[in-house]
């Protein structure tokens, strides 16, 4: 008998034949081809044990694990299959690969993400004394052809004999495995191998067993949109605002801990419009308005807008909405500082608590474990709102972010907890980390104006439902084409359908209390962009009546609840919607359970703007305009980096027509334009400065 | 001959004989094949040892190739390739 040694590199079953083919070696360019074949006239035993090869063969190539195949000499016909002995005389054992993004398991259940930053690590054990101080080198590829591209341990292992085998123990400290960082990955396969491993002391390459060489999968992941809006106010003479700290904290966080390849994170700086100190449903009333109106000129509707709020005047309590379906415009807030809560010591909490709140925008809900609302208990996989029930299964891992001083860190999963619990020790677990990335993917496939199914691109109309190369078919197109048509077009309002043409779509913002029943309408914009209703919904009404009196209609709508109320307290959210009202239209009354709650008086004549000028202030720039004076009249600025063709508000509410503008959100040398929006909130006016450096 | 290349997004087993399976790039972006099988000891045995191979491949994100007619959905064979 003779005796094949290797890896299965590659592995053809033919049916027709009943004929496996089996390519063993060391290398896919070094490989013996052996067979399997099942005969007609084998009996039932032998049928059986046939498979039972087959199937050994096909495991070991997808775990890359190394066989001996024997066969008799002067044939390729395979007799017998077995995995290479796991442990050998070489004194340093490979005791598991883990790929990690965040949080894994051995059996890499976690799907990986391209684009994400990744540690391989590598768990090794030397069961002799005394141990030996090890550091590495790993190959990776993408295909069998590739030039295996050598990566250096970020660290030295200590191998403890008292330790050897035990991975528990090894998975729960960075420190006892050797981490090696992928560089970018790209969506596709990656093999990973074992190069050398090398004894510190002696420099001498040290000999391995149980090597195997695992192959990963990096899928396609939607990128996570955000904006993040700092919020400035002044108490008792003091003005209070987020550091460069806790924005750069927040998005290395989410980068770290949150489903997506890629972050397109914008930042600003706005004044608050309520008065200190004021609570969440306040700030996010603000954010939802400014979102509206982004929205409106040219912004991706897929993107999520998070208020931040430094906590040095006073400790603002986040909260956000929690849509059970894809809604970007579900808004959060919360605060953020250098508080510890006696584990955070990178210097800003704002991460982790800007973490908790954006998941409830992506409809992520309480667990239940440590005083939340108990609104997911029931399908929570884990005990206590940990990351894993036992030290077997999943380990968070911080992969750490040297831009920001940020250390690689093991999370052991029975310590640390999911990030929409109370708990302390906050990270994603699975379960929130694959429902999030299952929302990020729904909301990217309603295509950047809220329209399901990919944009169109090139080649599109050639591509065919049903058939041709998987690869080749857009299976969101018919849908897709269907909601388009339906879609207004933006900047249609002018090509306005019959009914209703003179209409002025309207957005109405307010801070709603159900319980009382109370409430407050804190922005009435009118969108340049004919729109759909939206956030249609029976929780209250929106009253419009004209100069007389006269009911000009009524306006069934939503109120998203707070995510963080608790048993006992008032139910309080906010009303996002937008309606079309006619232009006659003097007032707009909030109704809540049968009563006018709050009333907010429109139009009356285009508020006019005078004059629009830059200036220099002390940390940063001042736009500063002149307006008749008007009552009711309410002024929003806006800023541009791309000639126009998008707007991102910086201050709304405002009442002058006059902000200070954080000069860092621009890119240096970017052309800006600025435009102050004046609105009664019927009609508006513009004016733009000219187009200016940064 | 056609050749569908990709991930095992699904697989079906209908019924001794009947095996669906999904492969393509995503999981709403697939082209559905059928594994199947005689009836015959051996055939169904091959059949099962390919459907094992592509429950593996599928639970461990490999690609697989699976050969079929250029209208037919019978796969006649199925190959994984080295990385």
């Amino acid at each position: 008998m003779a005796t094949t040694s290797g890896y299965v590199q590659r592995l053809t079953l033919i049916q027709a034949s009943d004929l496996a083919c089996v390519w063993v070696g060391p290398s896919p360019s070094s490989t013996e081809i052996l067979t399997v074949l099942m005969a007609a006239g084998d009996s039932e035993a032998v049928v059986r044990h046939k498979r039972s090869l087959i199937n050994l063969l096909a495991e070991a190539q997808i775990a890359r694990r190394q066989v001996e195949v024997q066969h008799p000499d002067d044939s390729a016909a395979i007799d017998q299959v077995s995995y290479a002995p796991p442990y050998g005389d070489a004194p340093v054992q490979v005791d598991a690969i883990e790929v990690t993004q965040g949080i894994q398991d051995l059996a890499h259940s976690v799907p990986l993400l391209a684009g994400k930053r990744t540690v391989v690590r590598v768990y090794l054990s030397h069961p002799a004394s005394p141990g030996i101080t090890v550091r590495g080198e790993i190959a990776v590829r993408s295909g069998p052809s590739d030039v295996p591209f050598v990566i250096q341990s970020e660290n030295v292992a200590v191998l403890q004999p008292a330790e050897a085998g035990n991975l528990p123990i090894k998975r729960e400290d960075v420190d006892r495995s050797l981490n090696f960082v992928l560089p970018s990955t790209q969506e596709g396969p990656l093999g990973i191998e074992i190069a050398s491993i090398t004894d510190t002391v002696t420099d001498l390459d040290v000999a391995f067993s149980g090597d195997y060489r695992p192959a990963v999968w990096f899928h396609a992941s939607a990128p996570l949109r955000l904006r993040v809006v700092g919020f400035r106010y002044t108490q008792d003479g003091v003005a209070h605002v987020p550091t460069p700290l806790d924005f750069a904290l927040l998005q290395s966080w989410l980068g770290r801990a949150f489903p997506a390849g890629t972050l397109f994170v914008t930042t600003t700086i706005a004044d608050a419009t309520a008065a200190v100190p004021f609570n969440c449903g306040s700030i996010n009333a603000q954010l939802a308005a400014m979102r509206v109106l982004d929205m409106d000129a040219g912004g991706d509707e897929r993107t999520h807008y998070y208020g931040l709020v430094s906590d040095g005047g006073f400790f603002m309590r986040g909260c956000a909405g929690v849509p059970s379906e894809p809604s970007p415009d579900a808004v959060g807030s919360g605060p953020t500082g250098p508080g510890t809560w006696g584990w955070d010591n990178d210097g800003s909490y704002g991460d982790w608590y800007g973490g908790h709140e954006l998941g409830h925008t992506y409809g992520r809900r309480h667990p239940g474990f440590c005083g939340e609302s108990m609104s997911d208990l029931d399908n929570y996989p884990f005990e206590n709102g940990q990351l894993a029930n036992d030290n077997n299964s999943f380990v968070g891992f911080d992969v750490g972010d040297p831009a920001n001083g940020i250390a690689m860190r093991a999370l052991p999963g029975t310590q640390w907890h999911d990030v929409m619990t109370y708990c302390s020790r906050q990270w994603l677990s699975a379960y929130t980390y694959l429902g999030i990335r299952r929302r990020l993917a729904a909301e990217d496939a309603l295509g950047p104006d809220g329209v399901p199914g990919p944009a169109p691109g090139p080649g599109l109309e050639m591509a065919a439902f049903g058939g041709g190369r998987p690869d080749a078919r857009f299976p969101h197109a018919a849908r897709r084409g269907e909601a388009a048509e339906a879609r207004p077009e933006r900047g249609a309002a002018a090509a306005a359908p019959a009914e209703g043409a003179d209409r002025v779509t309207v957005s109405v913002v307010a801070t709603v209390n159900l319980t009382r029943p109370s409430g407050t309408i804190r922005h009435v914009t009118p969108l340049e962009r004919r729109r759909p209703p939206k956030d249609v919904g029976e929780d209250a009404v929106l009253r419009v009546s004209g100069a007389g009196g006269e009911a000009l209609g009524e306006f069934p709508v939503a109120v998203r609840l707070d995510s963080e109320l608790m048993e006992g307290e008032d139910r309080k959210g906010i009303i996002d919607a937008i309606v079309a009202v006619d232009p006659a239209a003097r007032l707009i009354e909030l109704v809540v359970d049968g009563t006018a709650v709050d009333r907010y008086g429109i139009g009356g004549g285009v508020p006019r703007m005078k004059a629009l000028r830059m200036e220099s202030a002390a940390e940063g720039l001042r736009v500063a305009g002149e307006a008749e004076a008007a009552e009711g009249v309410t002024y929003a600025v806006q800023a541009s980096s791309d000639d126009g063709a998008s707007w991102q508000t910086l201050a709304i509410g405002l009442e002058t027509p006059s902000a200070e503008i954080d000069r860092s959100q621009f890119a240096a040398g970017r052309t800006v334009r600025v435009r102050v929006i004046a609105t009664n909130g019927l009609q508006r006016s513009i004016v733009m400065t000219d187009a200016f450096k940064t | 001959m056609a050749e569908t290349i990709g991930l095992v997004q699904r697989l079906s087993i209908l019924t001794d004989t009947v095996t669906c399976v999904w492969i393509g790039p995503t999981p709403d972006n697939t082209e559905v094949l059928l594994v199947s099988n005689d009836g015959s000891t051996t055939d169904a045995s091959f059949a099962n040892s390919m459907i094992h191979a592509l429950a593996s491949a599928s639970t461990n994100y490999r690609e697989v190739a699976a050969v079929h007619g250029d209208s037919d959905a019978t796969v006649t064979s199925v190959r994984i390739e080295p990385i």
